[in-house]
C-alpha cells in the first residue's frame, strides 16, 4: 500500500515541472528577479524590465505552457515574429515626439549617421568572434541605441537571438548616463563643452505637417526593407501635428503604446529561457553592445568637431553623442554633461535634432544592411 | 571575396560570399557612406522646408476647434 502510495506520489511528481528543473533555470529567474529590482530600485526603465522580468521567471518555470503554442506568452512572441509590435512602438513614439528641433537645424542631422559607427564596429567584431553575417548585422544594430529598431533587424536577420540582443540593447540603453560622459569628456575640452548653441527659430505648422508626409515617401521609395517603422512613426507624428486628431495622437501615444509595451516585454521575457539565454555567446553578445554604444559615441562626438573645422558658427561636440538615437535619454546626457562645465548652458532642445536624426540613422543602416544581405 | 566562375556560354555571373570577415568589413563601409549620403539627403529636404511657408499660414486655433 506504501509503495503503491510512493509510486503514484513519484508519477504524479513526475508530471509537474519539478522533475525539469536544472541550475540554469535558477539563474534566470534570479536575472528576471534582478531586473524587477532594478527597475523598482534603480528605476532603469521600469516600463520594460518589470514585464521582462515577470516573464523571464515564469517562462523558466518547467511545466509552464504559456510559452509552448497555444500558450498566451507565445501569442505576445507572435507579435513580435510577425513585426507587428515593433512598427506600433513607433506609431506611439511618433504621436510623443517634437520633430521642431531636428527642422530647425537639417545640419545637425548629419550628426545622426556619425554617431552609428559603433553598428559596424560591433558588426565586424561579431563577425571575427565567429557569428554568421546575418547574427553579425543583428547585434551591429544594438550599438543603434534603438529598441524597437533592434528587435526588428534581429526578427529579420537572426530571430534566435532576440533575447540577448533585445536585453543588451535595452540595458544599455537605461546605462547610457553611466556610459557616455566619460567619453564624451576624454574626447573633448572644457572649452568645447562651455560652446553655448544659438536659439533656433520657430518651425511653423505647415512645415510640422508637410514633414512626417515627406519622409514617409522618401523612406517608402529608398528604403522599402524598413518602411513599416518609419512609416508607422510618420503617422503618429501626423496625427500630432494636424491638432485636429488629437485623440487619435493621445491615443497613439498612450493607451495603444502601454497595450504594445505590455506585450512586447512578455514577448521578450518569454524567450529568455536557460536553455537559450545561458550560452557564451550571451556573454559577447553584451560585450559587443557595450563596445558599440562607446564607439557610436566617440563617433558622434568627433563628427560635431569635424563639422566644427567647417562651420563659421561652431556647435557644441557634446551634441555629435546624442546622435546615437536613443531618444530622449542621449540629448539628455548632453545636456547634462554640458551643465557640469557651465550652469546655464541649456543643450537639451539643440540636442533632440541630433537624436531625432539618430532614429533615421539607425533606420537608414538597418534598411541598406538588410538590402545587402538579403 | 569574390569566388565567380565563369562558365561556357553563359553570361559571367560573379558571386559573393556573404560570410566572411571581409564581407562584414565592405557591408559596414558601404553602409556607413551610404547612410551619410540619405541622411544629408534629408537633411537638404528639411533646409527647404521653409520655403513651403510661402505657401501660407495655417491657423492653429481654428485646426484646434474644427473637430
Amino acid at each position: 500500500m506504501f509503495e503503491q502510495m510512493l509510486s503514484f506520489l513519484g508519477a504524479m511528481g513526475a508530471q509537474t515541472g519539478l522533475a525539469q528543473f536544472w541550475w540554469g533555470n535558477v539563474v534566470m529567474i534570479a536575472i528576471g528577479i534582478g531586473m524587477i529590482l532594478l527597475a523598482i530600485i534603480k528605476k532603469y526603465e521600469p516600463l520594460l524590465l518589470v514585464g521582462i522580468g515577470f516573464s523571464c521567471i515564469i517562462s523558466n518555470v518547467p511545466g509552464s505552457d504559456l510559452v509552448l503554442p497555444g500558450g498566451l506568452f507565445h501569442y505576445a512572441y507572435e507579435g513580435v515574429q510577425l513585426l507587428i509590435l515593433p512598427p506600433l512602438i513607433f506609431f506611439g513614439v511618433g504621436a510623443m515626439t517634437d520633430f521642431g528641433p531636428m527642422i530647425a537645424n537639417p545640419k545637425l542631422v548629419i550628426l545622426g549617421a556619425a554617431a552609428h559607427l559603433g553598428i559596424f564596429v560591433a558588426l565586424i567584431g561579431a563577425k571575427l568572434l565567429g557569428f554568421t553575417i546575418y547574427e553579425a548585422g543583428a547585434i551591429g544594430i544594438i550599438g543603434g541605441a534603438d529598441g524597437p529598431m533592434a528587435i526588428f533587424m534581429t526578427m529579420k536577420l537572426a530571430p534566435h537571438l532576440l533575447p540577448q540582443i533585445s536585453v543588451a540593447a535595452y540595458s544599455y540603453m537605461a546605462l547610457m548616463p553611466l556610459i557616455q560622459p566619460p567619453v564624451m569628456k576624454l574626447l573633448t575640452t572644457k572649452e568645447e563643452r562651455m560652446i553655448r548653441m544659438k536659439q533656433m527659430r520657430v518651425v511653423s505648422r505647415v512645415e510640422r505637417i508637410a514633414f512626417p508626409i515627406i519622409i514617409g515617401i522618401i523612406v517608402n521609395l529608398l528604403l522599402p526593407p524598413v518602411a513599416p517603422l518609419i512609416t508607422m512613426l510618420m503617422l503618429g507624428n501626423l496625427f500630432k501635428e494636424v491638432l485636429v486628431t488629437d485623440r487619435l495622437a493621445k491615443t497613439a501615444a498612450n493607451e495603444v503604446m502601454n497595450v504594445v509595451i505590455v506585450v512586447l516585454t512578455i514577448a521578450i521575457g518569454s524567450t529568455m529561457g536557460a536553455d537559450k539565454f545561458l550560452t557564451g555567446s550571451t556573454l559577447e553578445i553584451i560585450g559587443l553592445g557595450l563596445v558599440a554604444f562607446m564607439v557610436g559615441t566617440g563617433s558622434g562626438v568627433l563628427g560635431a568637431k569635424l563639422m566644427n573645422l567647417f562651420l563659421t558658427e561652431k556647435i557644441n561636440p557634446l551634441l555629435g553623442s546624442a546622435g546615437i538615437a536613443s531618444v530622449p535619454i542621449a540629448a539628455r546626457v548632453a545636456h547634462m554633461v554640458a551643465l557640469e562645465d557651465d550652469r546655464e548652458n541649456y543643450l537639451i532642445y539643440h540636442a533632440m535634432g541630433p537624436n531625432l536624426a539618430g532614429v533615421f540613422g539607425t533606420a537608414l543602416s538597418g534598411g541598406i544592411m538588410l538590402a545587402l544581405l538579403q | 571575396m569574390f569566388s565567380g566562375i565563369p562558365s561556357g556560354d553563359a553570361p559571367q555571373e560573379v558571386s559573393l560570399e556573404k560570410d566572411t570577415v571581409a564581407f562584414s568589413i565592405m557591408l559596414s563601409v558601404i553602409d556607413f557612406f551610404l547612410s551619410m549620403v540619405m541622411i544629408s539627403g534629408i537633411g537638404v529636404v528639411l533646409s527647404l522646408l521653409p520655403y513651403l511657408n510661402r505657401l501660407g499660414k495655417l491657423d492653429e486655433e481654428s485646426m484646434r476647434r474644427g473637430h
